[in-house]
């Protein structure tokens, strides 16, 4: 934890030495360099309208007067700027995108107004206005888009607001303009501006649907279009966060993530139902229901590491929600691969177990301790039994853990970025040893009960069957989750 | 056959967990750590400063910069929900200060000094790092004695706040205190950081050579680390080309600067360092697209003068009168705000235009940040205004350290010629053609053409000269 410490103030320290070399942070004019742009969207049963701001601190301001400039007295007068507004608006035009149905449409500049407010020490500022208007029926029309290209690399506020007039819409914007149309802008400090260069909304929404109409849906505008969203946000993941560490609070957190992973173990899709199936269906002991526990406990740790550093490695390319899937095909196909696999060979020694009778027998004729060899005449030849069991356990076990728990995802990626990685790996293991108590937990009951199930005085005709009914369940429960990762996800 | 198994896991976990151990990505909450390309760290501090990275690991950026805004409002949300964190109010300055050096947003340094503040507020106590972010702050605004404040707390002893202090010291001017601080660092925390605090003091008290070396390395070490942001490999590159461009070594100095370019596209420093390599050339039409490529991003005053300079060279008199009239109010803007920027002074004395307010803002500045290149600045402009006495004293504190810049001994040569100190000019412009024979796109000339008056019997470097025997 001291040497990650270090390591934050070391890339603080970095940071701070290439501070020198950057300009001045008040004496750039960036402040009055910015360019801002508001857009408002305004939908109606006969076409679109845009209206349109650009709003110009001191220097974009005094570099497009210098250009009007005809007379060279430094100030834009209005027989020097009867053309700007019109021409301006054209060039804003050709930098706007707007899409229905993602066809492009044309909009027309129907009225430009220029004016020039004072800035900072009486130098002027540029307000230009441009209304745009695109004619067109919007009745069967579903979507719309629109796009502001305008001066990309230039810093300043961008704003989208759209409002409609007799046409239902749904999707995610405001319809009201925070700085009301670049005018007021908000002086919270620890907020960053807004970037809104693009939006796209559903136009009646509720035409191609038998459902009813529901009211317009105009929701807030969310500046935080977070990763995290959709994520899981539980009690586990909040321990990381916590603000006061001491013994007691550590311990707590720790309990906690122990508790939080052994109910996680109990959550469907953590291999429960495969460590049955397999338990009940081979000549399992307790020392194998620990160890496919284990593994699963160990794959799933692992699991959630390799992911955190994918995560953090592959960032710019792939969103991690993306991995998930994918995961999960991989571990459906590989329980069914097993399940397959155990169903054939269980099967196959059904067919063929009088030989087995006979060697299973004899073997186990010199071994005082046992007394089930009648039992296991069940099972396939016992070499193939010892080289499937520890694999197929340990490919058992890989598959059930394969799939990393989001939570415990976030929390070590939260863990890295708060600099807190000794704590997130604590929390992180304490997780997986619940995890791993409560499936060798099941594990160790299931192998008690069948034991107790077969020390009944009766005997059920079927259970000679059971093996390969359990594997059959292994290879249905792979195909489940291959099938349900393929379905649910958006590559469909 | 399965306790193997298990410890085979145990030690993939285990390698899984400590391989990303470079992290500046721990403090980013936002990067990688990219296997296989660690252990050339070592390796790489022997190398040949001159030796050309491979292609393919410079190929390797991580452009972590494409998501910095998407990571703040992340932060902004969090602190917004959890307004008493700490931690989250100092992850949140972290974030605006590399977004400030990214795309240079003055509104950034303010966020992050609020956020720093903040956090230093609710944890006043084991928060070095909110006190580093918060310096860090202050001396992007050039608030140098502010910044030292924060840092001169007894309690704040670690290696870093040690190179930090360093470093505003060398601002300041104290190349003394400098010294016995950066002696103070022991050999074993030596990292990129310190050795580019190292390699500045090294530039600056004579020492080019040495420099160079130390930034190179500094610089491959770096570049081994692929989790490193973008911007700051960049800032490294960009500094191994400015060091390039004061031995004359303008071929690296060039590569280094497209280097920077391909990690990190817009390094606003990167630009200006190659519009001035451009011109000091002569390659008119190259400083010009560089200049332009840079204002678009921002009109600072240096890169500007190399504009309206490329302009004039080209004969676009119209264009270089409206570049000197947004250097105007450029100028304008700072006077209004009460800022004193040198390179301004700088621009006014070399074009002979409003001398008396370039020694103004050089005075002022000298107050605020007396380094060499304060001092050198008031020389020059001193001169420029016939204070002959004063220049000379500036001239005289600007090279007390034997600096390798062609440029400071240039002036304090010029300074000695009026002043009748024959001798100490020849000495003074044989070491500024000598150290960069290209040095500037007019003073260059100009040294060669006094010394030829002065000492006609020897022949001086010139660029064509230099350039047939690379």
């Amino acid at each position: 934890m001291k040497k990650l410490l270090h390591c934050l103030a070391w890339s603080t320290a970095i940071i701070a030495i290439c501070l020198f070399w950057m300009p001045r942070a008040d004496a750039h004019p960036l402040g009055n360099f910015t360019i801002n742009h508001y857009a408002g969207v305004q939908v109606a049963p006969d076409g679109v309208g845009i209206d349109y701001v650009l709003d110009m601190a001191e220097i974009p301001a005094f570099q497009e007067i210098n250009h009007l400039d005809t007379n060279r007295d430094r100030k834009a007068e209005p027989i020097e700027t009867v053309q700007y507004p019109n021409q301006k608006c054209q060039e804003v035009n050709s930098h706007l995108e707007l899409l229905i149905n993602k066809q492009p449409l044309a909009l027309s500049l129907i009225k430009s107004t220029v004016e020039f407010p004072p800035g900072v020490g009486g130098l002027s500022t540029l307000r230009l206005s441009c209304n745009f208007q695109a004619p067109t029926e919007l009745v069967g029309a579903n979507e719309l888009i629109f796009e502001d290209q305008f001066y990309p690399q230039r810093l300043g506020w961008r704003e989208i607001t759209v409002a409609a007039n007799g046409v239902p819409i749904q999707g995610d914007f405001t319809s009201l303009s925070i700085t009301n149309r670049l005018r007021d802008y908000p002086t919270e400090l620890l907020s960053s501006p807004l970037d809104q260069r693009r939006i796209s909304f559903q136009l009646n929404p509720y035409l191609t649907s038998s459902e009813q109409a529901p009211p317009p849906s105009v929701k807030s505008s969310s500046r935080l279009d977070n990763a995290l969203i959709g994520r899981s946000n539980d009690v586990f993941t909040n321990l990381i966060t916590q603000e006061k560490h001491n013994f007691w609070t550590i311990l707590i957190a720790l309990a906690i993530a122990f508790f939080w992973g052994g109910l996680h173990a109990l959550s469907p899709g953590h291999g429960k139902t495969i460590v049955g199936a397999y338990l009940v269906g081979s000549r399992s002991n307790a020392q194998q229901a620990v160890f496919l526990g284990l593994i699963i406990t160990i794959t799933h740790t692992a699991g959630i590491f390799a992911l955190g550093l994918v995560t953090l490695g592959t960032s710019q390319f792939i969103l991690t929600e993306q991995l998930y899937p994918w995961l999960s095909v991989l571990s459906g196909m590989l329980v069914t691969i097993i399940g397959l696999n155990l169903f054939i060979s269980r099967l196959q020694g059904t067919q063929v177990s009088h030989s087995h009778d006979h060697v299973h027998s004899h073997q186990h004729s010199h071994d005082l301790h046992h007394h089930h060899n009648h039992e296991h005449s069940h099972l396939p030849p016992d070499g193939d039994v010892s080289s499937m069991k520890w694999s197929s356990l340990l490919a058992l076990g890989i598959s059930g853990g394969l799939l990393p728990c989001p939570s415990a995802l976030v929390v070590l990626l939260s863990a890295i970025a708060m600099g807190r990685v000794g704590f997130g790996l604590a929390l992180v293991s304490a997780f997986s040893l619940g995890l791993a108590a409560v499936l060798t937990g099941i594990g160790l009951i299931l192998v008690y009960a069948k034991d107790r199930f077969e020390h009944l005085p009766f005997q059920i005709p079927r259970i000679k069957m059971l093996p390969v009914a359990s594997a059959l369940c292994i290879t249905l429960i792979g195909l489940g989750i291959t099938s349900q990762a393929l379905l649910a996800h958006p590559w469909n | 056959m399965h306790l193997r198994i298990l410890w085979l896991l145990a030690l993939t976990s285990l390698l899984v967990l400590l391989r990303p151990s470079n992290t500046e990505a721990l403090s980013l909450g936002y990067t990688n750590g990219k296997f296989g390309i660690y252990s050339s760290a070592v390796q790489l501090l022997t190398v040949n400063s001159r030796q050309i990275l491979p292609g393919k690991q410079s190929d390797l950026v991580f452009p972590d910069y494409l998501q910095r805004s998407h990571i703040i409002s992340v932060y902004e949300e969090k602190v917004a929900q959890s307004p008493d964190s700490s931690i989250f109010l100092r992850l949140l300055a972290d974030q605006y200060l590399r977004r400030f050096r990214e795309i240079a947003d003055v509104e950034d340094v303010l966020r992050a000094e609020q956020a720093a503040r903040r956090s230093l507020a609710l944890q006043p106590r084991h928060n070095q790092v909110s006190s580093m972010l918060l310096a860090s702050a202050l001396l992007s605004q050039h608030q140098f004695r502010a910044a030292l404040d924060v840092l001169n707390n007894p309690s704040l002893n670690n290696p870093n706040i040690v190179s930090l202090r360093a470093s505003i010291q060398m601002e300041l001017g104290n190349y003394e205190t400098t010294h016995q601080l950066l002696q103070n660092l022991a050999e074993e925390e030596s990292n990129s950081g310190h050795n580019a605090v190292v390699a500045r003091y090294l530039e600056l008290t004579g020492n080019l050579a040495l420099a160079r070396q130390l930034l190179d390395e500094a610089m491959q070490e770096m570049d081994s680390f692929y989790t490193t942001s973008a911007e700051t490999r960049a800032w490294f590159h960009v500094r191994a080309g400015d060091l390039a461009f004061a031995a004359g070594d303008f071929a690296l100095s060039e590569q280094r600067y497209r280097e920077a370019f391909d990690l990190f596209p817009r390094h606003l420093a990167a630009f200006t360092g190659l519009a001035r390599l451009y011109a000091a050339q002569h390659r008119w039409q190259d400083a010009l697209n560089t200049a332009n490529q840079g204002i678009e991003l921002m009109p600072q005053v240096e890169t500007l003068g190399y504009k309206a300079d490329a302009q004039v060279a080209l004969g676009d008199q119209k264009g270089a009168t409206e570049t000197e009239d947004l250097i105007g109010v450029v100028a304008y803007l700072s006077k209004v705000k009460g800022i004193y920027d040198r390179a301004l002074a700088v621009y006014y004395t070399e074009h002979g235009i409003h001398l008396t307010e370039a020694l103004q803002i050089a005075r002022s500045e000298v107050a605020v940040r007396d380094d060499v290149y304060a001092e050198d600045t008031l020389a020059w402009a001193a001169a420029a205004n016939g204070q002959w006495q004063e220049a000379q004293r500036a001239a005289q504190r600007a090279t007390r350290f034997g600096t390798e810049d062609a440029l400071l001994q240039f002036h304090a040569g010029m300074i000695a010629l009026h002043l009748g100190n024959r001798e100490e000019a020849i000495k003074r412009l044989t070491q500024a053609v000598s150290l960069n024979p290209q040095f500037h796109h007019k003073y260059a000339d100009e040294a060669r053409q006094v010394l030829a008056n002065l000492v006609p019997s020897v022949s001086f470097p010139t660029a064509n000269a230099i350039g047939s025997s690379l």
